[in-house]
């Protein structure tokens, strides 16, 4: 099929769509309102449900509600409003709902500004709703990426039951870029079989109960153990990354998002410079991809590790725990919605070089 | 292309068509032409990519630039009292770059009396490669809703059909087939077919519409260019 | 020999945590039989709130979701959405409907969505140890209110079936009490109309019932159900505050 340009907000949507996704509940905001715009039009078209949300806490409950009836199910916001969600984020990974949530990011804390960010690492990666909870985190750089990546996200939230979350800054979101559909679409009708969802009994079968409550202590413990043995699982299983190249690079860029693009951009000012530089970019950053890292950071040529983000450094200390001592690990950042320049990141780099 | 005669030229599009790109570039062409020159942002659809980001450059030749209030950067729709300007002051030519769907095109409503005063050009710009302009039906039925959001009559085609980086000079060519064909049904003149400065040679006497060469000011964070600089306005003043 | 009593076949068969006296075994109950009566108990989906009736997933013989506190009835438009033909119906006390999800019903009743409510006011926090509610009477003593609640302070209670009766999405709000037979036969009949209601697609349904918190108001049962009666009602007036078929009659 021929390439199209679409705005990442619009090919997310439709990305959820067609990977068999027919219920979204969300609220406005800045900067992802194309994504509930594309939904409201175009989920109904295909049979499925669009409902504006009184609010981000609503929302993220209503798809609790709708996952554990069995629906394949998305929500979307911007950082405030991702905030919003965490209780309801927490509830899900209690009660082991499947999932997906989308993160346009723009800057804060509070209300900040309506730029892109990257300041909800933490949040997403760490968990920012309590409890010990896990989520998949995906943080595309690309809107081909973005595309590619929506069907897996559900294959993955039903799979392990357990909500995923698409991490995108608002550049990703608001750009336009050439995409074609690789995969075909899916039909909600070959969605695999969900015995535990709330149905109904038909009187039939013994009650299923979608619940986050262990009010026992050893039984809040045992499950406790068992969503860590899922996550283990899912560490083993699920890390994704991308290296560009980092084979006998002097200098490694790590970045997730538009900073991995903006390094790319650095590393080739870099090489006309005669100093050759590669970026290591997780996509998935929960779980972050620590061993593959560390690898790459033990080449002899390699010199130094920068982290290129768009927050004050909060991925950082995931670099610095896959780099784990063997090499130096130095950060360039801007916040708020101000975005590095080439320029800016290749200097950090001979700076970390000593040049 | 020949240049805008009227008082006012008004740019449409969906988002993605690269009318922002067509835009900030006529307005250069303009004032490069020795001609007083305004461009008003009133783009109250999209946060990002627009014109008045590029305002550092287009002061620099002398061109006035209207954005939202705010400087365009909050998300609020709120229109400038100072555009109001562009409808009295005839001694300047002043093109809006308009918000990319109908739902932008609805801030005209708010203008009508002014235009109903003043000689404008009303142009719709089209990117086959966008997918509400994938078919000829779904041109013309964003192009009518748009003219029934702003209350007003679109005047001419401008064809952009581009793919980013992608794009080629045959994406350009099969554009410009297509926006003939838009033209015919609607019965509308093609202002020019938009492409970078490389294609010029390529696409001489090919087209339906006259070449409209442009350099890319619109470009993503990472895209290295003759406009050294971050992406936004702001960060470009330090 | 005859059967004059038994379990409604709407409840599991596990012995609940409330306390002897506690309304709430009733008001169980009155769902249970409707559900029952109604033949709707295996395509039934329950809505359990935070509070007293929190493990109310227990209790219920068809399936549930527990929520977070006060966001029931935007779970329950999540599952109805996705299965507009079953009964979905919240269960959910003052605190968790008149306070922390006051914005969650109100939308819900709002947008018409066609589910049904069971409100437990007791005017009083159960779960956590007798706190003021939004709808504790003004002299009611609480432990967050130990003078007794101050209108200057603390405001007026909330009346939420009048609130929610304004909106047009309601198709029937009533509120009723369980304090004797007569009252929890005619609560029954308000239940009963309201999952009929939600059969017939009608909208929004909620029954109030005014309960009693015998051991957070610090009196045996019986005192209870006459300091209901007595206090209560006369701030929360017994009635039908919206009925859609009303209009038609």
């Amino acid at each position: 099929m021929a390439k199209e340009l679409w705005k990442g907000n619009e090919a997310i949507a439709e990305a959820a769509i067609r990977a068999g996704c027919r219920c979204y509940f969300g609220y406005p905001i800045t900067p992802q309102s194309e994504i509930p715009e594309y939904m409201s039009l175009h989920m109904p078209k295909a049979g499925g449900v669009f409902l504006q949300s009184e609010s981000e806490i609503a929302a993220i409950n209503m798809v609790y509600g709708a996952s554990g009836a069995g629906a394949r199910v998305m929500t979307s916001s911007s950082s405030p409003g991702v905030s919003l969600k965490q209780e309801g984020i927490s509830y899900m990974c209690g009660a082991e709902l499947p999932g997906v949530i989308v993160n346009v990011m723009r800057g804060g804390p509070g209300l900040g500004t309506i730029q892109p960010a990257q300041g909800d690492y933490f949040q997403a990666t760490r968990g920012g709703g309590n409890g010990d909870y896990r989520l998949i985190v995906f943080a595309p750089a690309n809107i081909q990426e973005v595309v590619d990546l929506m069907q897996e996200a559900f294959e993955l939230a039903d799979q392990y039951r357990m909500p995923v979350m698409m991490l995108l800054d608002g550049m990703i979101g608001q750009m336009m870029e050439p995409i074609e559909w690789k995969k075909p679409p899916v039909s909600p009708d070959d969605l695999p079989e969900k015995p535990w969802a709330t149905t109904g009994t038909k009187e039939g079968r013994a009650p299923n109960i979608i619940n986050s409550l262990f009010i026992d202590p050893e039984a809040c413990n045992v499950h406790n153990k068992r969503l860590e043995e899922k996550y283990r699982r899912v560490i083993e299983n699920e890390q994704r990354y991308e290296t560009n190249d980092t084979d006998g690079a002097e200098v490694i860029f790590v970045a997730y998002g538009t900073p991995a693009r903006l390094a790319r951009a650095a590393a080739g000012l870099l090489e006309k410079e005669g100093i050759k530089a590669g970026v290591f970019r997780p996509v998935t950053v929960w779980p972050y991809p620590y061993e593959a890292l560390h690898e790459v950071a033990l080449q002899d040529s390699v010199k130094a590790i920068v982290t290129v983000e768009m927050s004050t450094g909060q991925m950082v200390d995931d670099v610095r725990i896959g780099v784990n001592g063997v090499k130096p690990v130095s950060f360039i950042g801007q916040a708020g919605g101000v975005i590095p320049t080439p320029r800016e990141v290749a200097n950090a780099a001979l700076k970390a070089l000593g040049r | 292309m020949k240049l805008p005669e009227k008082q006012i030229t008004i740019i449409s599009g969906h988002y993605g068509t690269g009318k922002t790109e067509f835009a900030v570039n006529l307005a250069f062409a303009m004032a490069r032409d020795g001609r007083k020159t305004a461009l008003a942002d009133l783009d109250i659809v999209n946060p990002y990519f627009r014109s008045y980001e590029r305002t550092r450059e287009l002061e620099r030749e002398g061109i006035a630039v209207f954005v939202t209030s705010n400087f365009g950067k909050a998300d609020i729709p709120a229109l400038p009292p100072d555009i109001m300007s562009i409808f009295v002051n005839r001694q300047q030519q002043s093109i809006i770059d308009l918000g990319g769907d109908p739902v932008g095109a609805r801030v005209l409503g708010y203008y009508q009396p002014q235009l109903d005063r003043v000689d404008f050009d009303f142009w719709f710009v089209i990117n086959q490669k966008r997918v509400e302009n994938r078919t000829i039906e779904g041109v013309v039925r964003y192009l009518r809703l748009t003219e029934a959001a702003s209350k007003q009559r679109i005047t001419g085609i401008v064809n952009n059909t581009h793919l980013g980086d992608e794009t080629t000079a045959e994406v350009i060519l099969r554009g410009d087939e297509f926006a003939g064909k838009v033209a015919e049904v609607i019965n509308l003149p093609i202002i020019c077919t938009v492409g970078e400065h490389r294609f010029e040679e390529k696409l001489k006497g090919r087209l339906n519409g006259s070449f409209f060469a442009i350099d890319r000011y619109m470009t993503k964070p990472w895209e290295l260019s003759d406009h050294e600089g971050g992406q936004f306005a702001w960060q470009q003043e330090t | 020999m005859a059967i004059v009593y038994r379990r409604s076949k709407g409840l599991t068969d596990v012995e609940t945590h409330y306390c002897p006296g506690c309304t709430h075994g009733i008001i169980h109950r009155l769902v249970a039989e409707t559900l029952e009566e109604l033949g709707v108990l295996g395509k039934t989906i329950g809505v359990a709130p935070v509070g007293c009736s929190v493990f109310a997933y227990d209790y219920f013989n068809c399936d549930m979701q527990e929520a977070a506190h006060g966001r029931a009835p935007a779970v329950a438009t999540g599952i109805k959405r996705v299965l507009p033909d079953k009964v979905v119906f919240t269960y959910q006390g003052d605190g968790d409907l008149a306070a922390i999800g006051t914005g969650e019903i109100t939308h819900a009743a709002m947008r018409g969505e066609n589910i049904t409510t069971i409100f437990v006011n007791n005017a009083i926090y159960g779960m956590t140890g007798g706190q003021m509610a939004p709808t504790t009477l003004v002299g009611q003593r609480a432990t967050t209110a130990p003078l007794g609640r101050d209108k200057s302070h603390a405001g007026s209670p909330i009346r939420i079936a009048e609130m929610l009766a304004t909106l047009d999405g309601a198709a029937y709000i009533e509120r009723v009490t369980v304090t004797s037979p007569a009252n929890v036969m005619k609560a029954k009949r308000a239940i009963k109309k309201a999952f009929e209601l939600q059969l017939e697609g009608r909208g929004f349904t909620m029954i109030e019932v005014l309960s009693t918190c015998p051991t957070n108001w610090g009196l045996t049962p019986v005192k209870a159900l006459e300091w209901l009666n007595e206090n209560m009602i006369p701030v929360f007036p017994l009635g039908v505050y919206k009925d859609i078929t009303k209009k038609e009659a």
